[in-house]
């Protein structure tokens, strides 16, 4: 049992503090952090019931709910930056943000939970959950700024571009549920495609 | 084995079509309906990778519910959106082809939850099919792909499905065994038809009466697809067959219609 309130309180507050001194895209980047690690704790909230009202057990949930729960959750914030700033904004930052704030937190809770003593485990573990976050919802947030470039952003649009994510997260979550090659394969999936969005997204802006 | 083999031929069809669209994008063609097309090929691709990883991780184990679903939607919401983008604004189907579209579809979900017992699923399912339907009906209305007696009889064949579906429920073999055939034979003889004609119009000029291939090659798509939810064993691998012609049809259909 772990306190989770107690540890977004603790690193949250420091970076609130934070806000107050800095301006600008840092001042939208913490922010956008901060939204991250809350809809982290939301979701696990979220998921602790749906875990309860299905009877799933705590490995089905994860596997099955918890990626379209977590990648709903990633999606509020990243609207919400949306509808705030103006066209010409990128979104990939907020996104960037929301992303390594969300596996921050959930790093955080899973090294309380299960220690730190392993180095290699820990490695594998920041490569992979943590990129995997960030890159499921980096991918949405360069669809959405293609989107609304081509003036379909609309809800097929947003439907469709969260349902890759959450297929992609929820591919990752099925691979490393059980031990084996698939875990491999699993771990080394988000920095595969990590590299791909990055040369997409490289591709994009020398474009634009 | 027959479920593996219809995700492996969908994901071999599916990184064929993305590689095509990728030429087609690179080439400078950005029209809004290819990029909506492949979304709903990526989502085919995951969809199809998912199930293949999960069947060979928890063979035996039903799949309570899982993001491919989502992943199906997405599939039925980019297809809708790619034809309704694809056609000219302010086109619409007659009120009465909306509702039969509607009645078929309301049909079509009840018997997926008497089969299934998925409530919640199967009219999400419902909801994003008919969309797609909905759009395909008005394209097809629009562009008169299918002749006004051919819609009229293929809404028969609608009619006879449903009802003999239906009827199995109330029946014992080997009547319903006999309805189910008679069944997957509308099913599949609709499908042919739709194909025959998909493929011819690909080969016609664009401004022929009857040769929107687009609608045609989404029309063997979504019929394939009804085909597939209605089917199971032989035929759902039959069904899944089509279902990969449907992708490559419209695939082609894009490309006839960007002069590629």
């Amino acid at each position: 049992m772990i306190y989770a309130e107690n540890i977004l309180i603790c690193i949250a507050v420091p970076l609130i503090i934070s806000l107050l001194f800095i301006h600008g895209e840092a001042r939208r980047f913490v922010s956008a952090f901060l939204l991250g690690m809350m809809m982290c704790l939301i979701s696990a909230y979220i998921d602790g019931f749906l875990e309860l009202a299905t009877g799933m057990g705590a490995d089905d949930t994860s596997v099955f709910l918890a990626p379209v729960m977590e990648e709903l959750l990633k999606l509020m914030p990243l609207l919400l930056f949306i509808f705030l700033f103006p066209l010409e904004q990128s979104f990939v930052m907020p996104a960037a943000a929301i992303g390594a704030g969300f596996a921050t937190f959930e790093n955080c809770c899973y090294i309380l939970t299960s220690g730190a003593g392993n180095l290699t485990y820990i490695l594998i573990r920041g490569l992979a959950v943590g990129v995997m976050h960030i890159v499921s919802i980096l991918a949405l947030s360069i669809w959405f700024m293609i989107a609304r470039r081509l003036r379909i952003f609309s809800l097929p649009a947003v439907a469709v571009g969260l349902s890759i994510a959450m297929i992609f997260h929820a591919l990752y979550n099925l691979l490393v549920s059980e031990p084996g090659w698939s875990t491999e394969v699993g771990f080394a999936m988000p920095l595969v495609v990590s590299v791909l969005l990055y040369h997409l997204y490289r591709g994009l802006m020398k474009k634009s | 084995m027959p479920e593996y083999s219809v995700s492996i031929i969908w994901i071999l069809v599916n990184l064929v079509i993305l590689a095509g669209l990728i030429r087609l994008i690179k080439q400078d063609v950005r029209a809004v309906p290819v990029i909506f097309f492949g979304f709903g090929s990526l989502c085919i691709l995951f969809s199809s990778l998912y199930w293949i990883v999960y069947a060979l991780l928890r063979p035996d184990v039903r799949m309570p519910f899982a993001a491919n679903e989502i992943a199906e939607w997405a599939i039925f919401l980019s297809f809708g959106a790619s034809l309704k983008a694809a056609s000219e604004p302010g086109g619409r189907a007659s009120r009465r082809e909306i509702l039969s579209v509607i009645l078929f579809i309301v049909a079509n979900v009840a018997l997926w939850i008497a089969w299934s017992g998925e409530w919640l699923q199967d009219i999400a399912t419902g909801i994003v099919f008919g969309y797609y339907v909905a759009a395909l009906a008005v394209r097809m209305n629009r562009t008169e792909a299918v002749s006004l007696p051919v819609r009229r009889l293929w809404g028969l064949v609608c009619i006879l499905l449903v009802a003999g579906q239906a009827a199995t429920f109330f029946t014992q073999p080997p009547l319903k065994d006999g309805l189910d055939l008679f069944c997957y034979a509308l099913l599949l003889l609709t499908e042919l038809y739709l194909v025959i004609k998909a493929v011819g119009s690909l080969s016609q000029k664009k401004t022929e009466v009857g040769t929107d291939s687009m609608s045609l090659s989404f029309a063997v798509h979504a019929w394939g697809t009804v085909f597939l939810y209605m089917s199971a064993d032989a035929f759902y691998t039959i069904a899944g067959f089509f279902v990969s012609l449907g992708y490559l049809l419209m695939y082609l259909s894009f490309r006839r219609e960007e002069g590629t």
